[in-house]
């Protein structure tokens, strides 16, 4: 999961991307303000936007309303002093999903945002369920059956972006785009290592496989009996 | 309210709670209004009252008037008809068929009297006094010299009389060439016209006082009907609140001479309440979004370092970063503290003991405080004071002055250039202070907002470098509080000049 961080206090924004990093595995990129916000919003494609409110150029009001007048359905988080109401209506209005009031609490933020996360892939449980594999994410574990499966973290973050798309063909880039921050294209083949090596670890002992390549399109998550 | 607006911004209102403070001071307005009703009066009743006050008198004047115009015009007619009559009574007078004819009065030519009950009395005399005929008792009528008329009561009836003195008798006789003369009084009672005036006096007043009636209730219902802007107005007026600032007065308050100028009053009024009733909302959320900014730093850091177990020097970053964090909790607080202190003075109209103070001390002082700043950035402080300027003031706030416009100019210009302030002994009861900067300008729409709090022309910039958006604000409530002016404008190309103009001498009335 990737997700933007719009907002000018830098110390907060690090603080806030850290937290994402390490407890919810998130790739995360920083926006110092509004325009540069908005630019990065409307060329990349997010799973989740972190958005303070008074931001420098362009505030976060105003960038909410012209990102979702362009039609962007990525879930939209709010960082706001002003908690009154009013403006948590205007907020909603404007087409935010949630917001947080400052100064927040981190475990709340990040539960939130995972929500919004599911929520915008049409999910609704924390725990997916794919045929007998099990993924929490808010324990961060795996298991198939009975089994626990450890995986290192870059390949849970693509098996967990995989169970929020079921039944999907997820393209390799689509995934690249999703699970790294900018410099993604530095990482264009490592995905085939991450793959095979969740290929390994969930599929090769049973008998239903998973994980399934589309050629030429890229990956698909669904329970398939082996053919012999 | 914009200057008194400290005490409750330094916490973290939020604006309902703004609200409701604001709320109750309202309706406090409307509980005095209350309280003195006990005093009320009605505008319309009054004028009403006047109205009718007004109109009595006129009808009073009217009846007395008709009246008195009636009597003399009835007078006249009862002077007239009574000469009439005595010369009815001449003319019974005449000549007897004797050898020498002698005077003789006919009662048979007498004409009847118009009051039976009181009948009219006539007196005849000869030329020589001699009465000559009497129509019963003496006539108690004293006439002035040369006058025809006069009245007298005779056994309770008011009589009226007239005289013709040594008039010619009628009748002719061949035989006398000189007519002989007579006088004749005749009078008659008045009676009758006191009746008949009266009578007139009062259908006057009554028909007066009737139409009185009329016009009070047509006045009435005109004077409610004339105030009824009036009325709407207070209506439009008493629906606004914080919560509805819209005042639409109706089109007649605004047109009408009268009410135009309350009308405007209250548009005015209204404004500036509602632009300071905005400028002190927006303080509020600017000041507890710096707070609760700075507080959510610290705690995401504190809760970052907790998320999970971490080696040494993680924690030791971590804690050395939130020293820093609280480093500038704490700058943003004093800085609010001082702006809510300089308020404060200015409010109470300084009254403070103030001695006199060198400027160009207060202005060395400053730029050593600055120096570490201007040094990391390599910046040159210059100092242009050609002579000694004193002032009436505390060294301290000369130097809060510079220090922050020095600050500010510093963290404006580019790393390498110059930063230039200069004392100017203006003449004429005012010192200047101007601080010049080397950087890029202040856009010209930016210009009248600099000085307001929290203000940042590019937010990123001076937050960079540290800054709240106060140094600025502190710098014109000092100066505004010591009755002076500052002024920022762009130099063409050169950077943004500050200037501080402070009066030499503080007036008292100048804040």
């Amino acid at each position: 999961m990737r997700v933007l961080v719009v907002e000018d206090e830098k110390r907060l924004a690090e603080n806030v991307a850290r937290a994402l990093r390490e407890s919810a595995g998130y790739a995360v990129d920083i926006a110092g303000d509004g325009e540069e916000g908005l630019y990065l919003a409307e060329s990349s494609s997010y799973d989740l936007m972190v958005l303070d409110l008074m931001l420098p150029k362009l505030d976060g009001q105003s960038l909410l309303e012209r990102y979702r007048k362009k039609g962007h359905a990525t879930p939209v988080l709010v960082l706001t002093a002003r908690d009154e109401k009013e403006n948590v209506v205007r907020l909603l209005n404007a087409g935010a999903d949630d917001y947080v009031s400052k100064p927040f609490d981190l475990g709340e933020f990040l539960a939130r945002a995972k929500a919004l996360v599911r929520r915008g892939k049409g999910q609704r449980s924390p725990v997916f369920s794919v045929a007998d594999l099990q993924l929490n994410t808010i324990e961060r574990t795996v298991r198939r059956g009975e089994k626990e499966i450890a995986l290192v973290p870059m390949e849970y973050r693509v098996l967990e972006y995989l169970v929020h798309r079921p039944r999907a063909v997820v393209s390799k880039s689509e995934l690249l785009e999703h699970l790294y921050d900018y410099n993604w294209e530095k990482f264009s083949n490592v995905i085939e290592v991450y793959i095979s090596g969740l290929r390994r670890k969930i599929d090769s002992n049973y008998p239903v496989k998973l994980i399934h390549t589309v050629r030429g399109h890229g990956y698909v998550l669904r329970p398939e009996r082996e053919r012999t | 309210m914009a200057s008194g607006s400290w005490p409750q911004a330094a916490a973290p209102v939020t604006t309902a709670e703004a609200d409701e403070k604001i709320a109750p001071r309202l309706s406090a307005a409307e509980r005095h209004e209350g309280k003195s009703a006990g005093r009320s009066f009605s505008l319309a009743s009054r004028i009403i009252a006047r109205v009718i006050f007004c109109q009595l008198v006129l009808t009073a004047a009217i009846s007395t008037v008709a009246v008195f115009y009636a009597r003399r015009e009835l007078n006249r007619g009862f002077d007239a008809t009574l000469n009439g009559w005595a010369a009815n009574t001449l003319a019974a007078v005449r000549y007897t068929d004797m050898e020498v004819p002698d005077l003789l009065f006919d009662p048979s030519l007498i004409p009847t009297s118009s009051n039976r009950r009181h009948p009219d009395l006539f007196e005849i005399r000869r030329s020589n006094g001699d009465l000559l005929a009497r129509s019963g008792a003496p006539i108690p009528a004293e006439f002035e010299q040369g006058r025809p008329f006069a009245n007298f009561v005779l056994s309770g009836i008011s009589y009226r009389a007239i005289i013709l003195r040594q008039v010619p008798v009628l009748d002719r006789e061949d035989s006398i060439s000189v007519p002989e003369r007579v006088t004749v009084i005749y009078a008659a009672p008045l009676g009758g016209m006191h009746e008949r005036l009266m009578a007139l006096g009062f259908s006057v007043a009554g028909v007066s006082l009737l139409l009185l009636v009329v016009v009070s209730v047509v006045a009435a219902w005109g004077v409610r009907r004339g105030l009824e802007p009036l009325r709407e107005l207070a209506g439009q007026a008493g629906e606004i609140s914080v919560f509805n600032w819209e005042f639409r007065p109706p089109a007649e308050a605004s047109t009408a001479k009268e009410l135009a100028p309350l009308t405007g009053a209250i548009e005015t009024v209204l404004d500036r309440l509602h632009v300071s009733f905005r400028q002190q909302r927006d303080f509020t959320s600017d000041a507890a979004h710096e707070l609760k900014t700075s507080v959510a730093i610290v705690k995401s850091t504190l809760q970052t370092l907790l998320q999970r177990p971490r080696p040494e020097n993680e924690y030791r970053a971590g804690l050395e970063s939130m020293l820093e964090d609280c480093g500038r909790l704490e700058d943003l607080l004093g800085r609010m503290l001082r702006l809510a202190r300089i308020e404060l003075w200015a409010e109470n109209g300084m009254n403070r003991k103030l001695g006199i103070t060198e400027v160009t001390s207060t202005c060395e002082a400053a730029i050593s405080r600055i120096q570490a700043l201007a040094n990391a950035r390599n910046i040159q402080i210059e100092l242009t004071a050609p002579q000694e300027v004193h002032l009436q003031a505390d060294p301290e706030d000369l130097e809060v002055i510079w220090v922050n416009l020095l600050e500010n100019a510093v963290q404006y210009s580019p790393a390498g250039s110059s930063v230039g302030i200069r004392v100017i002994p203006n003449g004429g009861g005012t010192a200047c202070v101007c601080v010049q900067d080397s950087g890029p300008g202040i856009p010209e729409e930016q210009l009248p907002h600099v000085f307001q709090r929290f203000y940042r022309g590019d937010p990123s910039r001076s937050r960079s470098t540290g800054g709240f958006g106060l140094g600025l604000a502190i710098c014109n409530a000092m100066v505004t509080a010591y009755g002076g002016q500052i002024e920022a404008l762009n130099r063409d190309g050169q950077g943004t000049e500050m200037r501080v103009q402070l009066p030499i001498r503080r007036e008292l009335s100048s804040i």
